[in-house]
């Protein structure tokens, strides 16, 4: 038996995986997903890459290829905001994948007719894509969700009573699954219109209760569902900044949202570990994404979040949004606050490391690591602080033995980038170092920049040979005392250099 | 009168030793620098000077043992300071930061004393906020070491609120190789000076 058709229209949204990469169309890029294109920007469409296409393939239609794996969350926070620009027009939109639907009934009786519907979807469809010009939008109506949807996707309108043989006229291929559309053509059903004819026994027997779900959905017998949102759910923290507003009015009117969030997400035993803060201002946006290993709660993200607004916001450049999203959670259980004074040492650390971090840049915080090399420079590194504290411990090579390494005492300075210096003798002849280690003359000054020091004493030179079997690196090792102390010098490429400092 | 068990124990000298976990007034330091010093120790909430040529050798060496004991030390602007010679001498290398500077340096310092235990800067970047920074390092028991490498820093925020104790690095020598160093290593002739006095002065001989 029939059921009362609804009259739906779906919103059929493209272009949104590229819009939660943030990619432009005049990006060359495109998004992956299990190693198939999903979406490519406009440039990458003329390169020839086309949806469907593996990844191989783009990359040699378009060299130049940028490609970028698919964020299914980023993608449904961004129609859930997307959602909302709907709102105006109803409040019974709702998602359904990458589409927005909503029964046409109540916005009929509002507007007055099915055309000023879709006038003024249309005209928030129009301002949706001169937004966000990576976006598609196309409009359907039909008798179901089910052939909304598809309509939707082709941009049709289908007159009512007109839904069934709109599906029946659709190829079995296009419409149904596989498993389905393989064993009707072997019996030669091309359409959909002989599935739609076919009895509910046979396609019950024969198709077992896949065929049967797909017979009524194309026999407008049955429908899809669409659940609707929870309404609790919370997928963005946002607040409009108001003239006069400080950033500890704005911090408190985020909070009590943004506590709700983290404590509704840790009723289901998750912890937030990575949010990402943007900042709307008159000119632009700044963005910041967070990552709390932890898991963060609202009052550190407000803190990082007042952190970032100092370092980042031009005092000239006025405020006009506020926004915290919530980009990855973790089952992780967060730490339990403690009365350990080492603990609490840690942690007050922890914060102090994450603020400077936040204010100066993420690569100002440095910690020390160990590695395998031969030189100063190579053998220990500052690298970026990992956001834990203690630091993880570095280990020092492997145990290899890298011949041409210093033993012994090592400079307590070590330039990242060698000081090119003069070795002089007293008549200002250049020091120069022949044969196997003789160095002559002897060097009397040691001249670096504007600034010439007396040598009183020197030891040396070792010649080092690294590498003879491949890239042969040859270079002369001298330590030379100034007043300024002992420095630990390198002859390479006939200049030399001042790798590091007794300092 | 009542005792209480703890009361009754002899203080050795072993059970005021400090430990991370126990809040103490001096921090530890390597034994011929400790013995150099009146107090023992580097203590916190205090302002050490090091300086002359084999300031930077000398800091490593002195707070090695620190480092070891489980002391968070942070390194304010000294991005050229060898990472190998902080992991030769000992240090933990898992319990030291270095904050490269841009043009706040203070400020930076500022923040890193209310967390870190030992805060080590280039006397070069001192300012006006000198006295706020002693103020603060005092407040959160933190220890300042200041390195001044060319002894030439006359800087009037320090001249006016000196540093309670210098150590005057007035020679840096060199040792004869050994196996186990085949080039040698420095040699250090330290002067320390409390309140403008001379109270020691040794060589120590550095690994």
């Amino acid at each position: 038996m029939l059921t009362v058709p609804r009259r739906m229209l779906a919103l059929n949204l493209t272009g949104l995986s590229a819009l939660a990469l943030a990619i432009t169309p005049s990006d060359c890029a495109a998004v992956l997903d299990r190693g198939r294109v999903v979406e490519a920007a406009q440039a990458a469409k003329l390169h020839g890459v086309v949806t469907g296409m593996r990844s191989s393939e783009a990359m040699a239609r378009c060299p130049m290829l940028e490609m970028r794996e698919r964020d299914v969350h980023r993608e449904q926070q961004w129609l859930a905001r997307l959602l909302r620009m709907f709102d105006a027009i109803s409040p019974h939109f709702r998602r359904y994948q990458h589409s927005l639907v909503a029964p046409l009934g109540s916005m009929i009786r509002y507007f007055g007719s099915e055309a000023r519907v879709f006038e003024a979807v249309e005209s928030v469809g129009a301002s949706l894509v001169q937004t966000y010009p990576q976006m598609g939008v196309t409009l359907g109506a039909a008798d179901s969700v089910f052939v909304a949807l598809l309509a939707g996707r082709l941009g049709l309108r289908i007159a009512p009573g007109d839904s069934v043989a709109f599906v029946g006229e659709r190829g079995v291929a296009e419409l149904l699954p596989m498993s389905v559309a393989t064993l009707l053509r072997e019996v030669g059903m091309e359409r959909v219109a002989d599935f739609q004819q076919l009895d509910a026994a046979i396609v019950a027997a024969r198709f077992g209760g896949t065929g049967l779900c797909w017979h009524r959905l194309c026999r407008l017998e049955a429908d899809l569902a669409v659940v609707d949102d929870d309404s609790s759910e919370i997928v963005m923290c946002t607040t409009a900044v108001f003239d006069g507003d400080t950033i500890e009015r704005i911090s408190f009117r985020l909070m009590q949202p943004l506590d709700a969030l983290v404590q509704t997400a840790g009723q289901s035993g998750l912890v937030l570990v990575k949010a990402n803060m943007v900042l709307v201002t008159k000119t632009g946006e700044l963005t910041k994404v967070v990552e709390v290993l932890d898991g963060a709660s609202a009052t550190e993200l407000i803190a990082r979040l007042r952190w970032f607004e100092q370092a980042t916001r031009p005092r000239r450049d006025p405020l006009v949004e506020v926004r915290i999203e919530p980009l990855g959670w973790s089952p992780l259980r967060r730490r339990q606050l403690t009365l350990d004074r080492q603990e609490l040492k840690e942690s007050a650390i922890l914060a102090t490391l994450t603020r400077l971090a936040t204010l100066y840049g993420d690569d100002r915080v440095r910690i020390p690591v160990l590695q395998g090399g031969r030189s100063l420079v190579e053998q220990g590194v500052w690298v970026p602080w990992s956001g834990r504290w203690p630091s993880p411990s570095s280990s020092d090579g492997g145990g290899a033995p890298w011949p041409g390494r210093l033993r012994g005492a090592v400079p307590s300075l070590v330039y990242q980038h060698p000081h090119e210096i003069g070795l002089f003798d007293t008549a200002g002849t250049p020091v120069g170092v022949y044969g196997d280690g003789v160095l002559l003359p002897q060097p009397a000054v040691l001249v670096l920049g504007r600034e010439r020091l007396v040598i009183s004493a020197f030891y040396g030179p070792w010649v080092v040979v690294e590498r003879w079997w491949e890239r042969r690196r040859r270079y002369v090792r001298l330590m030379v005392v100034t007043p300024k102390g002992v420095s630990l010098v390198i002859r390479e490429a006939q200049r030399w250099w001042l790798e590091g400092e007794f300092a | 009168m009542y005792y209480y068990g703890s009361m009754a124990l002899p203080l050795t000298s072993s059970s005021l030793d400090a430990t991370p976990h126990q809040p103490s007034t001096k921090l530890p330091l390597k034994a011929e620098y400790a013995a150099l010093l009146s107090q023992g120790g580097l203590s916190v909430g205090t302002v050490t000077k090091v300086s002359g040529p084999g300031s930077y050798t000398a800091m490593i060496e002195m707070l090695s043992v620190t480092s070891q004991a489980g002391y968070n030390i942070a390194f304010a602007g000294l991005h050229d300071l060898g990472v190998v010679s902080l992991a030769r001498a000992g240090w933990d290398l898992s319990r030291v930061i270095l904050v490269d500077d841009g043009s706040e340096t203070m400020q930076i310092i500022a923040l890193l004393v209310a967390a870190f235990d030992v805060v080590v800067f280039d006397a070069t970047v001192v300012d006006r906020s000198w006295h706020r920074l002693v103020a603060r390092a005092r407040e959160h028991k933190s220890a300042l070491v200041i390195l001044d490498r060319q002894r030439t820093i006359e800087n009037h925020q320090l001249r006016r609120s000196p540093p309670g104790v210098t150590l005057v690095v007035e020679e840096l020598g060199w040792s004869v190789s050994t196996p186990e160093s085949p080039l040698g290593s420095p040699t250090l002739r330290i002067v320390v000076q409390e309140h403008g006095l001379a109270v020691g002065v040794a060589t120590v001989a550095t690994r």
